[in-house]
């Protein structure tokens, strides 16, 4: 009886501490979300008021609006979903192409050449911030789409060989020349290849989603006119606001901005899960 | 179709995988590559695939050379030895592959499809995927796409050697009689000699990347051409040892360190002076006369096999296996006399393996 409620106390204790470490977790996450989403519908005036409001006394979504109307925020936004477009499509496109080569292919350099790759992901941004800058103004795409989505495509594409090359050194080859043999070139036998690793496809393209839509440093030093600046770059600028800072909008900015990614992982986390589960029944 | 191979050499590395190979596989022949490991058997196959380029030498299927077209242009089929189904496609869709590639109407596709999965016994799995179905329905199913295409050559690569042990000798039934059917020139890779002796209308056996021997079943376990052949074909192996070839009065003998015994005179064209004498089990018999070619031996295991008792001979520190049928009974220990059927001795030149 003695050890049976011992155990007991063991089993509750251990509970209490995988609840207790994943509550804290949660909060570290979700309080600066709970905070922009709680200030962007306080009324202006509550937003800096003393004792902090922690559970709004008002609402509005009049900062909803006005987001729109102080800056062109729409243009932003817009202008963000094109370079992280464009930045995915050259990626996942260029990145698998090159991971099946470098891991179907054997050639003189091949072994360095991937070392390369790597050491070009491990290198912190800010170091080439300018040499990137120069390349970019010399090939005339300062304040343009192509000139953020190319240095994007400096940190996505690295990572997406990195991870496919991954995925198709796992893939047996017997897929892709069964398809050489029934009838398919080259380039049909990587498209049967790239349909068996579409979960690393998948692996990369929200890696490549989260890191181009929330880069702020290239588009900063790439951007300058509405044309081509991001939601990012738009929402630092509100803080050079003259007079007062508009936290309220501010915050609602970064609230509709962080939208999608929260609705990208609702629906891909589905589709991983049951990416998994087929790759297990062979 | 036939398919010819001459002076193929392919290397990886400094290993040589199929050295200077000569072969011509017959149209409508069903051609089996054995061999151990390693033997270069599959690879001799992935050349005749275009999944290898070969470092010299040419290929041709029918009278055209195909050394430099890549696997599509070649007409072949082939089946995986791990069926390679693309597991997001139903059944359907894998056997219809090779023709939606081809670009072939899609009314054609259906009916091909429908024909192939009647003749397979496969047309209630059409809808399923590869990942529902059990090993012996895959290997139909892979099968099927390579039939569907009516290619020139069949190319098998060990497909049943993911089956147990029952369903593999179903299916080596089933695949003969799909050969007789079709008529289709078929190269079949296996290590497993039983299925090659089973299914084949020549064999050839490969060791090291060297072609040993081609022939029928029948030629190659009867005439095998040297040791290695004639310790590769047959379960159990043939017994072998090593001796001198000694001429006396005009007679032939082989000595070796446990016995002597006499040679027919046939066989004195042999130049090497050191041989190695090779009797299958099924060919020693009891001597129950008293010759003076009987070898001496005493009974030291009895493995029962049904009709037939397999018997372990010792005689000094050699062992002899002989296969008997089971209605004598022996007792371990009891001492007999052994002599070999005539006509079934093989001399091989150098040693045994």
């Amino acid at each position: 009886m003695q050890t049976n409620s011992r155990f007991r106390a063991k089993k509750i204790l251990g509970k209490i501490l995988i609840y207790g470490t994943i509550s804290l977790a949660l909060i570290v996450v979700l309080l600066p979300l709970y905070w922009s989403l709680s200030t962007s519908i306080k009324p202006e005036k509550t937003i800096l008021h003393i004792p902090i409001e922690f559970f709004p006394s008002g609402f509005t979504l009049s900062h909803y609006s006005n987001i729109f109307n102080i800056i062109p925020f729409s243009n932003y936004l817009v202008n963000s979903a094109i370079i992280t477009g464009g930045t995915l499509f050259i990626s996942l496109v260029f990145g698998s192409i090159a991971a099946y080569g470098l891991s179907r292919y054997k050639f003189p350099g091949s072994g360095g050449l991937l070392g390369l790759i790597i050491g070009a992901r491990m290198i912190p941004p800010i170091a080439f911030v300018i040499p990137l800058y120069l390349m970019i103004s010399s090939f005339g795409l300062l304040d343009t789409h192509l000139g953020v989505i190319l240095t994007h495509c400096s940190i996505v594409l690295p990572f997406t060989i990195w991870i496919m090359k991954g995925f198709f050194d796992e893939l047996p080859r017997d897929f892709e020349e069964a398809a050489l043999v029934d009838g398919c070139s080259r380039l049909g036998a990587l498209r049967v290849a790239l349909r068996l690793a579409l979960p690393g496809l998948f692996v990369a393209g929200i890696f490549g989603f989260i890191e181009s839509w929330n880069e702020f440093m290239f588009a900063l030093t790439i951007t300058r006119s509405p044309a081509s600046t991001t939601a990012t770059v738009g929402l630092v600028g509100l803080l050079q606001t003259p007079y007062q800072i508009p936290w309220g909008e501010i915050m609602a900015g970064v609230f509709l901005f962080t939208l999608p990614i929260f609705v990208l992982g609702y629906f891909v986390e589905k589709h991983m899960a049951r990416v998994y589960v087929v790759g297990t029944v062979k | 179709m036939k398919v010819t191979l001459e002076q193929v050499t392919k290397k990886f590395g400094k290993t040589i995988a199929v050295d200077n190979m000569n072969l011509e596989i017959r149209e409508r022949d069903f051609l089996v590559l054995l061999g151990p490991s390693g033997c270069g058997k599959t690879t001799t196959l992935r050349l005749i695939a275009g999944l290898e380029t070969s470092d010299s030498g040419n290929i041709y299927i029918g009278d055209t050379l195909v050394n430099d077209l890549p696997p599509k242009d070649r007409n072949i089929a082939m089946v995986f030895q791990s069926y390679a189904l693309y597991p997001y496609m139903s059944v359907y869709d894998n056997i219809a592959f090779p023709l939606k590639i081809r670009k072939v109407p899609r009314e054609e596709i259906r009916k091909r499809v429908r024909n192939i999965a009647e003749l397979l016994k496969i047309e209630e799995l059409l809808s399923r995927k590869p990942g529902q179905l059990s090993g012996g329905q895959r290997q139909r199913v892979a099968l099927g796409r390579a039939m569907v295409r009516e290619p020139d050559v069949f190319l098998m690569d060990e497909p049943l050697s993911n089956l147990d042990a029952k369903l593999r000798i179903h299916m080596r039934g089933e695949l003969k009689k799909m050969h007789q059917r079709l008529r289709t020139t078929t190269i079949y890779v296996t290590h497993d000699q039983a299925e090659a002796m089973s299914m084949a209308t020549r064999i050839a056996i490969m060791d090291r990347g060297v072609l040993q021997q081609v022939g029928s079943p029948k030629e190659v376990y009867d005439h095998p051409a040297n040791a290695f052949v004639g310790g590769f074909i047959g379960s159990p192996p043939m017994n072998m040892w090593e001796g001198d070839l000694v001429e006396k009065n005009g007679k032939l003998k082989i000595d070796t360190s446990f016995f002597s015994y006499p040679l027919p005179p046939d066989l004195k064209e042999i130049a090497a002076s050191k041989v190695t004498l090779g009797v299958r089990p099924e060919d020693v018999t009891i001597d129950k006369e008293k010759g003076s070619n009987a070898i001496k031996v005493r009974i030291d295991v009895i493995e029962p096999m049904g009709r037939e008792l397999l018997v372990t001979l010792v005689s000094g520190d050699a062992t002899i296996k002989m296969i008997t049928p089971s209605d004598r009974t022996f007792r371990i220990g009891d001492k007999l006399k052994i002599k070999f059927k005539e006509g079934k001795l093989h001399i091989f030149e150098g040693k045994p393996l």
